[in-house]
């Protein structure tokens, strides 16, 4: 029995010492009492600018003209001169920046003591806007120090970009509260091949310099060190098979992952996001500019197919230039290719910049897919602008469910279908991808969404279309045989994981892979699935 | 001037009167008695004064343009009327 679960990412048991992160006002706090004088000026002029500027938008997005007033009053107190003089004034009297603010708002808070109940009711909002002009002067800037040597396994409630960026090879696991299978930190995890056990809930009997064990096999972290059976690399020592039964690819966003990709020696691009490659662009990249963006990552890619996914973003997946407002649920927003329907100028150009490129390697095979697509109409649209262009090899993501009781009845010049499993999930399980709550419905092994990519292969065997997966359940070592063995022709990893896939596409045997799908798909949860497979891989 | 607003000078007039007296271009100081007087321009020091309704501030404008001050005290009337 695991002492705390969570959702694996990754097979490699690892031992490690907790290095743990805690978030709270006592770390802002001391990273900031070690700043001098000139520093915490700067500090707070940012931190100023970075509160104003979370109001401004907050007040923006806001439908509500009460909550708007409120937060412009609040936004007023906030920029008003007064409370930054007396900050810096204290500043200057020798004091560090964090009590110069706390003592500042004291000041004004004493002040409204013993007013009426709406004044008494602003102390709360001058100690709110205290706290967070702390934690953003801190949160900017504050350095994670990772140790450099020794094995540690990082704890906290979840990581941000940032601080999974400055991850030293002393980091061997991470243990995050939050988070599902398909966080930024499992997918980060995954791509830096570093154990991980994510969604745990409660990761409060967890103290730093503690010894603990992750499995991530099997979900579990143990108090302490234990030995784990080590079934992470069932491939190896398996004998070559004549010929492979599946293409293995790799998932590119950058010039990076399209050397790691070809040196993994992937059989080429299952999976191009060119979101990723916009994300520096305050504004809409010319025709141009996009040609040479995507002619630099080509020519770094790897030989074989490249298949291009058209923009795929939402105001979940935010990119500047395309203006989105807010949603409520942006997952079932305007996301992905839907937003053609607000900016058709821009998927245009894109679809030509692209076409343009592949013209540049006429010895390439160039494909486009798009991502979202919902139904049969939205499907001949997108295939006929592409068509028109001059593409010969059209595809369609597979992740809304509705599509796929159109795919027998697709038009001719869709060629291909690639499953993202990831928002697939999401939809078919009605289960937030941001909601740690229901990330146990998100697991790739859920029998459910094997007999769907089941079906999704079957229909389109009727239609004489190939299926290939993009998301995330293609890193899965043992999971990549089970969506083998369910039809699947490729299979695009993320191109941490890319090496492995190429050494399981060397191995797999047909019946290996059918033998791992049939019990997949007869098994009563995902935990057992992963279990049986695990069993039937690695006996020998 | 009386403040009638029925809330007192509190939050959302203050950050109003504030405003109005930033675009002045010259000190305004606002408080009970011309001996407390505080930056009318600041929203925060405003609060701080904890005006009821009903009450009466005086408004003190540094400036030797007397039309102006006079239109000016009428727009910083108009924020804290009901």
């Amino acid at each position: 029995m695991a002492d705390i679960a969570g959702y694996g990412v990754g097979d490699q048991p690892v031992i490690g010492k907790i290095f743990l992160i805690q978030r709270n006002s006592a770390d802002s706090h001391k990273f900031l009492a070690s700043l001098p004088k000139e520093e915490s000026l700067a500090k707070l002029k940012e931190a100023i600018q970075i509160v104003a500027s979370d109001f401004s938008n907050s007040i923006n997005n806001s439908k509500d003209s009460t909550l708007q007033e409120i937060l412009s009053a609040q936004l007023a107190i906030l920029t008003d001169p007064e409370l930054s003089s007396v900050i810096i004034d204290s500043i200057n009297s020798g004091a560090a920046l964090s009590s110069a603010i706390d003592s500042a708002i004291n000041e004004f808070t004493s002040l409204l003591v013993g007013g009426s109940a709406e004044f008494e009711a602003r102390i709360a909002d001058l100690k709110e806007i205290g706290s967070r002009l702390i934690d953003a002067a801190a949160g900017e800037s504050r350095k994670l120090q990772f140790p450099n040597e020794g094995e540690w396994i990082v704890v906290s409630d979840d990581l941000s970009p940032l601080e999974t960026s400055q991850f030293t090879p002393a980091i061997k696991g991470v243990v995050t509260r939050d988070g599902g299978p398909t966080s930024h930190t499992a997918i980060v995890c995954r791509q830096l091949r570093i154990s991980a056990v994510v969604g745990c809930g409660d990761i409060s009997k967890l103290h730093s310099n503690e010894l603990i064990t992750l499995d991530p096999a099997d979900n579990a972290v143990y108090f302490g060190e234990k030995t784990i059976e080590n079934s992470g690399t069932w491939w190896k020592q398996l004998p070559i098979q004549k010929k492979s039964i599946f293409r293995p690819l790799g998932n590119v966003g950058s010039v990076k992952d399209a050397n790691l990709v070809r040196s993994s020696k992937a059989q080429g691009v299952g999976l191009l996001r060119t979101e990723l490659l916009f994300l520096d662009y305050a504004n809409e990249p010319s025709v141009k500019e996009q040609i040479n963006i995507y002619t630099d990552v080509v020519s770094h890619c790897p030989d074989g197919e490249i298949i291009f996914r058209t923009l795929d973003a939402g105001t979940d997946k935010p990119i500047p230039f395309l203006g989105l407002g807010k949603e409520e649920n942006p997952a079932l927003g305007l996301r992905g290719q839907r937003i053609s329907w607000i900016r058709p100028e821009f998927y245009e150009n894109q679809l030509l910049a692209i076409r343009e490129t592949g013209s540049k390697f006429s010895n390439r095979k160039i494909s486009v897919m798009a991502p979202m697509i919902a139904n049969k109409e939205e499907a001949i649209s997108f295939a006929n602008s592409a068509s028109r262009l001059g593409f010969n090899s059209i595809g369609i993501m597979v992740e809304v469910p509705s599509i796929i009781e159109e795919i027998s009845t697709l038009p001719e010049n869709i060629q291909f279908l690639s499953i993202g499993t990831n928002d697939l999930s999401q939809y078919l399980f009605a289960a937030d991808r941001q909601n740690s709550s229901v990330a146990h419905l998100l697991n790739p092994w859920q029998p459910i969404l094997l007999k769907t990519i089941l079906r999704i292969c079957n229909l389109s065997k009727t239609r004489g279309i190939k299926v290939g997966i993009c998301g995330e359940a293609a890193s899965d070592p043992l999971l990549s045989a089970v969506l083998i063995g369910l039809g699947v022709e490729s299979l695009s990893a993320g191109a941490g994981a890319v090496s492995d896939l190429v050494a399981i596409s060397q191995v797999l045997s047909p019946s290996q892979a059918e033998a791992a799908a049939n019990i997949a798909l007869n098994s009563i949860s995902a935990i057992d699935a992963q279990r049986s497979v695990k069993n039937l891989l690695t006996s020998k | 001037m009386e403040v009638k607003v029925a809330v007192g000078l509190h939050a959302r007039p203050a950050a109003q009167f504030a405003e109005i007296a930033k675009s002045a271009g010259f000190p305004i100081k606002v408080g009970r008695s011309v001996s407390e007087l505080v930056n009318a321009a600041s929203p925060l020091r405003l609060l701080t004064l904890k005006v009821q309704q009903g009450e009466s501030i005086f408004v003190v404008c540094e400036t030797s343009d007397e039309s102006i001050a006079i239109k000016l005290l009428d727009n910083l009337e108009a924020c804290i009327e009901n």
